[in-house]
This record gives C-alpha cells, structure tokens and sequence, in this order.
C-alpha cells in the first residue's frame, strides 16, 4: 500500500533490487531447538512497505521466527528469502545493509560504549574494513538519533540509560543502518506509554513515508491493533491467523492460541478491535473489565465487524446459563459482566448491526438476531422463547420498547411461567422508555407481579441472578 | 553537554574529541615508552648517563659530554636495548592478546592463558630443558622455538575441541581452554618432578623472564607482532560489535565465526611469541587492558593501540626493576609484575568511580 508512497529522503534506501515485490517471504520454515519444534512449517509473505505485528503467546515461536529471518538461526527445513534471496546463501554485511533487527533488550551488552559509538555501529555494514566514517555515515547516525530522540543521550554510557533509553539508543542503531526491512522483538516492551506512541508512530512514519518494510513482535495486542496494518497470529509453532487486524484479532483466533477468554470489541476512538481479557487460559477470574463503558460511542457507525460469529468464551460446561433480553446498546454492559463472571449467555432478539448484537457477537454468545429496523418476526420470537425458556435465569435489560421488539418480554414472560428467574435491570424506570402507549410498562408490571426481581444496576442485578440461582455464582467460592 | 540541535557535524566533532582525548593517551604512552626505554638503557651493572644512551641511540646529537666508548657502546647495543626491545614485544603482545579474549569471551578475566597456549608453551621448553637438547636456529635456542610450537600446538588442540557443526561457542571454548590447560600443567609438572639438575633452570623459566634476550630474539618476535597487531587493529569494529553479543554483531554485517577464527590465531600467535620470548609472564595480559579501558574506553581503535603501549611500558619498566632492586642478583620479571602490578590495580578498582566520573565528563 505504502509502495509507491517514498519520499524523496528515501529514495537512496529504497529503489533497486528487481521486481518481486516482496520484502521478506517464508516458505515453510521450521525450526527446533534440541527436542522441541519452535516453528512448524511456517510460511508467510511480506510485501514492500509491509507493516506487521507478530503476535502469539508466550514460548510460540515469534523470537525464533525473527532470529530467523535475520539469519541468526538456521532453519532445518525451509527457506526465508530476503527481497528474493535465501538469507542463508547472503553475507552477513549483505543481510544487514538491507535488514536490521531491533533485539529484545538484554543489559550488560556493550556497558561501556557511549550512545553514539553504539549507533555509529549500525554503521558497520556500510564500512569497508580499511575505511573510516564519512559524512555520510555521521549524517545518518544523526538523524537516527533525531528520530528516535536520542540526540541528547548520544555521549552517555550505554550502561548509564534507563531502560526505555537504551530500547531507543538500539533502535536508533538500527535506522542508522538505513536498513530496507526492520524487525524489531517487542519494541514496547521497556517503554512507557508516551514512548510507546512514539516509537510505534515513528515506525509507522517510516513505513509510509519511506517504505520501510518493518515486522514487529508484539505483545500487547491493543496497542499493535491501534498501529499495524497486518497481523500474523503464531502459537504452538504454527500460523494461526494472517490478516488484517479485523481477520486475526477475532475472539476465536485469540481464545484458540492463548487459551484464554477474551472480549474483542471496536476501539471507541479509532474503531480498531479492542481486546480485553474476560478469563485467563489457566485461572479464573479475569482483569481489566473496565473498559466496557463505552458503548454509546461504539455504537456510532463504523464498518460491520468481519469476523465470523465464534465460539469464543468457552465458560465451564455446567455453568448456569442466563438469557438476556436486550437492544439499542442497553445489555452491553450486563452481557459482558455476566460472561466475566463466568455464566454461560445467550441473548435475543437483536437487531444485527446493534451496538449490543457486535458486543454478543465479541463476546462469542450465541444470539437470536434480525436485520436492521426489522421488527421480530414470529421464527424469531420461537427461537427467542426457546432459548429463554432453555435458560436458568433471563434478565431484561433497561431496552427501550417500541412496536417492533416489545413481544421479546413475552419471552421473559414464558420463562417465569417456566419456573424461571427474571431479573429486571431497571437503570431507567419503564416509563421513560415504553414507546408503546403503555404496553410495555403494563408488561412490565405483570412480570413484577409474577415473581421477578426488579434491580436497579447490573452490580444489583448479578447478585440477585446468583441468588435466584442457587448460590452456584463464581461469587460464592 | 550535547547540544539539542545541530548538524551532523557537532555529533562527529563531539565523538572525535574524545577520540582525539584518546589520541592523546595514545601520545603520552608512546612518550612514556620512550621515557622508560632510555631509563633501561642507564641502569644497570654499569651506570650510563642518559645523555650518553641517546648519544649512543642516535649518533649525532651535538653538545658537550663525553662520547660514548666502545664498552658503553656493547653494553647498550648488545646487551639492553635486544632486552628492553624484547620487553616491549612481549608486553604489547600479552596487552593485546588480553584486550581481544576479553572482547571475544565478553569475559573481564579472559587473559591471554584462558586458550590453553601458556601451558602448552610451557610443556615444550619444559620438555626441550629437561632434555637437555641444545640445537639452535638462527641464533635461537631450542627453547624459545619449543615454546612458541607447543603454545601454538595447544591453541590448535583448544580449537578442534571446542568446534561444534561448523561454530566455535565461545563458552565451549573457554571450558576447553581450561581443560587443556590443567591437562598440560599437570604434564609440566610431572616434567619437573623429574627434573633434578636442571630444577633450576626450569623453575626459573616458568616465573618468566627476560635474561639472554639478544636481537635474535627481537629479530623473531617483531615481525609476528606487528603482523598480528595490524590484523587486529583492523577488526576493532568487528571487535567493538562482538562486545554487544554475538547474534547483534552478526546482525550488524560481521562474518561472526569467521571473525572468531582469526582473532583465535591472532592471540594464538601474540601468546606464542610473547611466551616463547619471555616465559609465561601472568598479570600484564589480564590487567593492562582493563587499566587502559579507563582511559581509552570500549572503542577497541583506541583501546588496541594505547593496551600494546601500555603493556610494552609495564614491562620493560618491571624488567628493569628485576634486574636493578637486588643487583646484582635478578628477580624474575613475572614475579614484578605481579607484586607490583596487583596492588596497582587494586588501588584503581577502588578508585574506578572517580576516574569514570571524570571521564564522564570531559567529552
């Protein structure tokens, strides 16, 4: 995309070596260390200008992935062209004028060099070993310390940085070695947040106006969707996912290589997917839930999300099941705590496109939906019932009524027939919200008179589901 | 201070003065040596003033004084100045020899012994002397030649060892040096413990020494030298980026393994030449280059230069201290360099902060 994009500073960088277009392709590559495979058949194909994150668990193979594209490892089977060429087959000088790797940070290396001497090392490819630095040279380990903003470190010790300085002094190094391709092994990783954004903006910088190739290892999922064009998603060795950020960055892919629950909505800001974890792979009792908050401005129209509907979120087989009656972005919030919490969801009828069908449908819950503007529709409204009915408690979340989703309380209706617990999530009062003369409050006073529980806030309304439950909640260990 | 801002230009103007800073340590070694050579050459059984040395060096310095006669003239010619020329050769050999293996190893007590040659030079002038051979070529003893085959012979048995598919892992090669080298100690012993009359000879030999060097030696031991420390000055880039490890150097464009090779033969050869020439001396190859690393810093440009001159002054001034405090009997120089030298180094280790923060801040 950012091919033709060069700016003219990048002309001397970019350009030559023929026509293939892709800067770095994989075709099969593995790799064992002793015994255990760390790449299995890995093959993938970066064009020029490309701007990847490689992303997967912990021991999946992305470190080893790099290590070989640099040439630093060997692969027993398969092969890694660089711009056309087997790496293994180029000079070491040959792979590094066009390819330079930003390490993940390992103290003590090159302590006793100052900033500068460490960055004029990128420099070394370029040199001629009876050839002293040129100009040339000083310009380029100038502007890699600008860019970078490092330009004032440069006559400090190495072993005198802070963390996030000595991440910046190494990735200056590596720019200065005006490399056409960049691998960088967690770039982030010792940064704080403004320097985070400044390093992933700088790389981004580059690779537009410059079409420098980079691939990044990335840990933190949010921060490489919100940056990276295309992901590739590894685990066990193997590809499990290339992409844009909306193909690889699905409920499903990340539940299948990390083990773990996760929510995947849209950025309220940028709309890029957002990934929060709901429960870990190993043990329960998820963080960082407090991101649902926004749903009325991810409910502003954005593209449709790409990703098939998943199985996602695989709560515990004998989990109780709550069934949610909600719409217009009012059950986001309780759909997400209850899958937090560990119950099995389901909800119905949603209009899809619906603020509260995508969270449903990040969250991997199995939902009863119908087109936009579309009233329920009597197939609907069985399968509605069916799955309230199914359910062992429904909880009507504060939806406004009008005439073409009020039957869904016939719903919550048949499962208090049923023996059922309803809840009735009332953070507005039924008045304020029955756009049907008066029929839905009047429902809503029936099914108080049935026996269900009005609560006044989700926090109120999870207590009273594990209460009518039996105490079998996650709260109760 | 850096400036913020700026051109290209005050960045190299910034590194190159402190390189020309580390120019100048280059130019007060080179002054020092001079310095040192010319006291060797006044001191000694006979006591030659200095005026008469240089009149002696150089020919035609003009003024007063007496002309140097013909029996100050042998003794300077034929007797010190082979020994303090010899002295230098060996000091800057072990200098370097030691700046590259702790480079090579990342290891701060890498010395020049750690890759087995010191014993292997050992077993053969140990085994030449017991012996009792006494051939000679070109004006050497068998025993300096013996030396320097068997110091060469061990490097090569440390490397066939310590080869895994086609790599040379440096730990491997450390434990393999080390392995080696107590197998060749223990061979040394058993040599001496059968010894008898010649005991003396080589246990004297073993402490190191510079006694009976004349210009065949100096003949031998410089163009190795100067071979071996051209080739190694021009791989101090590829040096100074094996320092930050060796997947980084590689990344950076250097032939990592093929650098690892060369600058193996490189302190095999600087090793062998000193050893044979003077003994297996310790200390000067472990602790010069990192008194020098205070002064030159990690750039091995500068720290590869200032480690042969600085090593080259120790120990032709330990020499002449070996042959002068207890004359006219002489101490071995090994055993100097190492009572005088540790404690020199211990008092910069203290003192290394200080020296650091003023380093840090000139600029």
């Amino acid at each position: 995309m950012a091919e033709d994009a060069r700016g003219a500073e990048g002309a001397g960088a970019a350009g030559q070596a023929g026509g293939a277009g892709l800067a770095v392709e994989l075709a099969g590559v593995t790799f064992s260390y002793r015994a255990a495979p760390a790449l299995d058949g890995v093959s993938l194909k970066v064009p020029r200008g490309g701007f990847w994150a490689i992303v997967g668990p912990n021991g999946s193979g992305k470190t080893t992935l790099l290590r070989c594209m640099s040439r630093a490892l060997r692969p027993q089977a398969g092969v890694v062209l660089l711009e056309g060429s087997d790496v293994m087959a180029l000079a070491a000088r040959d792979v590094a004028r066009r390819l330079a790797v930003v390490p993940q940070a390992t103290p003590g290396e090159g302590a006793e060099f100052t900033v500068a001497e460490v960055v004029l090392m990128g420099r070394q490819p370029h040199l001629g070993r009876f050839e002293t630095e040129g100009a040339g040279d000083w310009e380029a380990v100038r502007r890699a310390l600008e860019q970078t903003q490092t330009l004032g470190l440069a006559d400090r010790r190495f072993e005198e940085l802070s963390g996030g300085e000595r991440q910046r002094a190494v990735i200056a190094r590596a720019l200065a070695q005006e490399p056409r391709v960049l691998l960088l092994d967690e770039p982030t990783a010792h940064l704080d947040l403004a320097y985070q954004v400044q390093v992933l903006g700088l790389l981004r910088h580059l690779n537009r106006t410059r079409g420098l190739t980079v691939l990044a290892v990335m840990h933190d999922l949010n921060l490489a969707a919100q940056y990276f064009d295309s992901f590739m998603l590894l685990a066990r060795g193997r590809v499990c996912a290339v992409g844009a950020a909306e193909e690889v960055l699905t409920a499903a892919n990340i539940g299948r290589a990390y083990g773990g629950d996760v929510l995947v909505s849209r950025h309220p800001v940028h709309q890029r997917p957002l990934v929060t974890l709901v429960r870990g792979g190993g043990e329960g009792g998820g963080e960082g839930g407090g991101e649902q908050g926004g749903d009325a401005t991810a409910a502003a129209p954005g593209p449709a999300p790409t990703h098939a509907s998943a199985p996602g979120p695989a709560p515990a087989e004998d989990a109780f099941t709550v069934h949610v009656i909600g719409g217009g972005g009012a059950a986001g919030h309780l759909m997400a705590e209850l899958c937090r919490c560990g119950w099995r969801v389901t909800a119905g009828v949603l209009n899809r496109g619906d603020s509260d069908a995508e969270r449903a449908e990040g969250l991997g819950i199995r939902v009863v939906t119908v087109p936009p503007f579309t009233p329920v529709g009597p197939r609907e409204h069985a399968q509605n019932l069916a799955l309230a009915r199914a359910a062992d408690a429904v909880a009507v979340a504060s939806v406004p009524f009008g005439p073409a989703n009020v039957i869904n309380l016939e719903a919550a209706r048949a499962a208090l027939a049923a023996g059922r617990a309803v809840v009735l999530v009332d953070e507005a009062p039924v008045s304020g919200r029955d756009y049907v003369g008066g029929a839905a409050a009047a429902a809503h006073e029936r099914l108080v008179q049935g026996g269900a529980i009005v609560a006044g806030s989700v926090a109120e309304a999870l207590r009273a589901i594990e209460r009518a439950t039996g105490g079998t909640g996650p709260w109760t260990e | 201070m850096m400036p913020r801002k700026g051109a290209a230009g005050d960045l190299a103007a910034a590194v190159l003065r402190r390189r020309r800073a580390r120019r100048a340590l280059i130019a007060a070694l080179s002054l020092a040596l001079l310095a040192v050579g010319v006291v060797a050459l006044t001191v000694g059984a006979v006591a030659i003033p200095p005026a008469t040395v240089l009149r002696c060096l150089f020919g035609f310095l003009p003024g007063p004084g007496p002309a140097p006669d013909p029996a100050q003239m042998a003794i300077i010619v034929m007797l010190r100045l082979p020994r303090v020329i010899t002295g230098a050769i060996v000091g800057a050999a072990l200098a370097v020899a030691g700046a590259i293996l702790q480079a090579l190893f990342r290891n701060p007590l890498a010395d020049p012994y750690v890759i087995g040659a010191s014993w292997g030079a050992s077993l053969g002038a140990v085994a030449v002397m017991v012996s009792g051979v006494s051939v000679s070529f070109f004006g050497l003893s068998a025993v300096p030649i013996a030396a320097f085959l068997g110091a060469i012979a061990a490097v090569l048995v440390v490397y066939r060892l310590a080869r895994e598919d086609g790599a040379l892992p440096v730990l491997t090669m450390l434990l393999a040096g080390i392995a080696v080298g107590s197998m060749l100690s223990a061979a040394v012993s058993l040599l001496v413990y059968f010894a008898d009359r010649r005991l003396h000879q080589v246990v004297f030999w073993m402490m190191g020494g510079l006694g009976g060097a004349t210009w065949a030696h100096v003949a031998v031991g410089l163009p190795y030298l100067a071979v071996a420390l051209g080739v190694a000055f021009f791989y101090s880039r590829e040096l100074n980026a094996m320092l930050l490890g060796e997947e980084t150097a590689q990344q950076l464009g250097v032939e990592v393994e093929r650098a690892k090779r060369v600058m193996l033969a490189v302190t095999a050869l600087l090793t062998a030449v000193a050893v044979s020439l003077g003994g297996p001396i310790g200390f000067v190859g472990l602790v010069v280059p990192h008194m020098v690393r205070l002064g030159s810093g990690a750039d091995h440009r500068q720290l590869l230069p200032a480690a042969a001159l600085a090593g080259a002054v120790l120990l032709v001034a330990a020499d002449t201290l070996a042959r002068t405090v207890i004359a006219p009997t002489e101490l071995p120089v090994g055993l100097v360099t190492a009572l005088g030298g540790s404690p020199f180094f211990i008092y910069i280790l203290r003192h290394r902060r200080r020296m650091r923060f003023f380093a840090g801040r000139g600029g």
